[in-house]
C-alpha cells in the first residue's frame, strides 16, 4: 500500500467493524486514496469468489445417547423389586391381618373388630379375588412400563449401533485411502517387479 | 429456546437437551470443518468428535452465552490437530496425485457447475497455511466478528486481522494464477 493506513484498519473498515466515527473517517480517506480503493476492490473480488461456494446441508443425523443404559436397567430392576416389596409390606402392614389354614378351612382375621371372628368362605373368596385383581393391575402396569422402557432402550441402542457402524465404515474408507496413497507412492518400483500389478483407487 | 436455556437444562440433568444443541449446530459445524479440513468425510468425523468433546465438557462451561464460541474453539482445535497429523502422513504430491492431478486451469467461475466451483475453492483454500485458512473460513463463511475469532483462536485481534489480510491476498494470487475471475457470479 502506498498510504499510511494500516492493513488491519483497512480490513476492519471493509468488514464494517470500525468503532463509531472511525468508519466515517476511513470512508473519507478511501474516497481520496486510490491505493486503498484498489485494496478494497481486491478484497471484494476475492470475497465474491469465496462466497460462491454453495452451502451444503448434509444429513448428519448426529444423536447423542445418554451413556446410562446400565443405570436404567438397574433402575428398572430396582423399580420392579420395590413394587414387589411394597405389595408384601402393604399386606403385612394391614391392621390385624391374619391368614391361616386349619383342618381344611382357610381362616382370615381382619381388623380389631373381627379379631376373634373367622371370616366366611364367601368373604375369604371375595377378598382373594380383590387381591388378585389388584395384583394383576400392578403386574400389567409394571409390564407396560417395562415394555415402554425396553422399546426406548432398543431405539437408542439401534441408533448408537448405526452410528458406530457408520464410524467404522468411514475409518475403513480412510484406511483404504491411506493405503492407496502409500501404494501409489511406491507404485513405480512395484510395477517394475510385477508389470501386471495394478492398484485401483478405492 | 436459546442455547443458554438448553445448556441450563443439560446441567440440571436433562441430558437429552444436548441433542437439541447438536441438531441446531451440526450443519454449521460441519461446514466449518469441511472448509477447514478440505474433506467431507473427515469433516463428518471432526464434527462428531467436536460434539462428543462438547458433551463431556459442557458442565465446565461457566457462561452458557459463550457456547457458540466455545464450540467453534473445540472444533478448531480438533481440526488443527488433525491437519497437523495429516501433514505428517501425506505429502502434497501424494495429495495432489490422489485428488486427481495438478490444479485445473479454468476461466470463469460462472461457467463452472456447483461441484467444480466447490472443488476449486476448496483447493484454493487448502493452499493457505492452516493459521490463515481458519481465519478466512471463520470470517468469510461463518461471518464471525474479529473479536469472536480472536477469542476462538486465543490470539490478539491484530494477529487475526493480519492473518486474514495475508490469507485473502494469497487467495487473490492463486485465483489470478489459475486464471479464475468472478465474472458472472
Amino acid at each position: 500500500m502506498d498510504c499510511n493506513v494500516k492493513k488491519e484498519d483497512l480490513l476492519t473498515f471493509f468488514y464494517g467493524e470500525c468503532e463509531e466515527g472511525e468508519q466515517e473517517r476511513m470512508k473519507a480517506h478511501v474516497a481520496t486514496c486510490a491505493a486503498c480503493r484498489r485494496e478494497l476492490a481486491a478484497f471484494a473480488s476475492t470475497q465474491s469468489l469465496l462466497r460462491a461456494w454453495p452451502d451444503e446441508a448434509p444429513r448428519l443425523d448426529l444423536t447423542f445417547v445418554e451413556a446410562e443404559v446400565p443405570r436404567r436397567r438397574f433402575r428398572l430392576m430396582a423399580g420392579l423389586a420395590a413394587a414387589a416389596v411394597a405389595t408384601v409390606v402393604l399386606f403385612l402392614a394391614w391392621p390385624e391381618f391374619e391368614l391361616s389354614y386349619r383342618a381344611g378351612e382357610l381362616d382370615l382375621k381382619w381388623g380389631e373388630a373381627l379379631a376373634d371372628e373367622p371370616l366366611t368362605r364367601k368373604e375369604v373368596l371375595a377378598t382373594q379375588e380383590g387381591t388378585l385383581v389388584l395384583m394383576n393391575q400392578l403386574l400389567r402396569a409394571s409390564e407396560v412400563r417395562q415394555q415402554r422402557v425396553f422399546d426406548h432402550l432398543l431405539t437408542e441402542i439401534q441408533a448408537q449401533r448405526y452410528q458406530d457402524l457408520q464410524f467404522i465404515n468411514r475409518q475403513f474408507e480412510q484406511f483404504d485411502r491411506e493405503i492407496y496413497i502409500h501404494l501409489r507412492r511406491n507404485e513405480a518400483p512395484v510395477l517394475e517387479v510385477l508389470p501386471a500389478a495394478r492398484y485401483t483407487n478405492p | 429456546m436459546s442455547d443458554a436455556d438448553l445448556i441450563l437444562r443439560f446441567k440440571a440433568g436433562q441430558h437429552q437437551a444436548f441433542n437439541a444443541l447438536v441438531w441446531r449446530w451440526q450443519v454449521r459445524l460441519y461446514r466449518f470443518a469441511l472448509r477447514y479440513s478440505g474433506d467431507s468425510e473427515d469433516a463428518r468425523d471432526l464434527c462428531q468428535q467436536s460434539f462428543i468433546r462438547a458433551y463431556s465438557q459442557l458442565h465446565r462451561l461457566r457462561d452458557p452465552e459463550r457456547f457458540s464460541t466455545w464450540l467453534y474453539q473445540i472444533a478448531a482445535n480438533l481440526c488443527r490437530d488433525y491437519l497437523r497429523q495429516r501433514v505428517q502422513h501425506v505429502s502434497l504430491d501424494a495429495y495432489e496425485e490422489a485428488s486427481g492431478g495438478p490444479h485445473p486451469v479454468l476461466c470463469r467461475a460462472a461457467d463452472m457447475d456447483k461441484d467444480e466451483l466447490r472443488d476449486l475453492l476448496n483447493r484454493a483454500l487448502q493452499t493457505l497455511p492452516e493459521e490463515q485458512r481458519v481465519v478466512v473460513v471463520l470470517k468469510e463463511y461463518e461471518g464471525l466478528k474479529f473479536r469472536e475469532i480472536a477469542e476462538i483462536l486465543n490470539a490478539p485481534i491484530n494477529t487475526v486481522k493480519s492473518r486474514l489480510y495475508y490469507g485473502l491476498k494469497a487467495l487473490r494470487k492463486t485465483f489470478n494464477q489459475w486464471d479464475i475471475d468472478e465474472d458472472g457470479l
